[in-house]
């Protein structure tokens, strides 16, 4: 399985690697193309719409 | 409204614009421009402001300081700073660094690995057109 290592910005500015798979990179693509760039925060409504769709 | 990028505002019509306009006015009520401006460190008092109205860029050493004063994601912020200087070099720090994920984007693959029992699942275009339009402002 192909993976990626990404790095997450901490309160203290220190950043943690943090391994994401290639289907885990086509997530995030899709979620920053839908989103416009905007870097869009997790709802109720949009998690829960998340969970219907990972459940099909 | 999207700007229009104009000879006198080449980066007019940038992510970067947008952002700036919208978190500028969800600060209004706590904190003007020119105290943002100042919290950055921008020693020419018109900086941010042809910064927002797209006349120049924003400078990517300026990018930590003005997440601060913005108390907006570093990591998305210098995206957003990245893709002014050219669309190529977003892909390009992806493909060396890995993409550096915001706070927002760290929360939606915890939630994603839950919500599929950590069973990696496949983006597909069927999940795709499920999901278009969640996630539009």
């Amino acid at each position: 399985m192909n993976s990626s290592i990404s790095r997450i910005p901490q309160q203290s500015g220190q950043t943690h690697l943090v391994k994401l798979t290639s289907n885990e990179v086509a997530w995030l693509d899709f979620l920053r193309r839908a989103s416009d760039h905007t870097d869009p925060v997790v709802t109720l409504r949009r998690v829960q719409f998340l969970q219907r769709v990972l459940k099909r | 409204m999207p700007k229009k990028a104009s000879p006198g505002r080449p980066y007019a019509n940038t992510q970067l614009v947008r952002f700036l306009e919208r978190r500028a006015l969800e600060l209004r009520p706590v904190k003007t421009q020119a105290a943002i401006a100042h919290e950055a460190g921008f020693t020419a008092t018109n900086m941010l402001a042809m910064i927002k109205s797209g006349s120049t860029r924003l400078p990517l050493d300026r990018v930590p300081a003005l997440a601060r004063a913005l108390d907006a994601d570093p990591a998305y912020l210098f995206r957003l700073a990245l893709a002014q200087q050219s669309e190529a070099l977003v892909g390009i720090v992806d493909e060396i660094f890995g993409p550096a994920l915001t706070q927002n984007e760290k929360a939606w693959i915890a939630g994603i690995r839950r919500a599929s029992a950590n069973s990696d699942p496949t983006f597909t275009s069927k999940a795709e057109r499920a999901l278009n339009g969640v996630f539009a402002r």
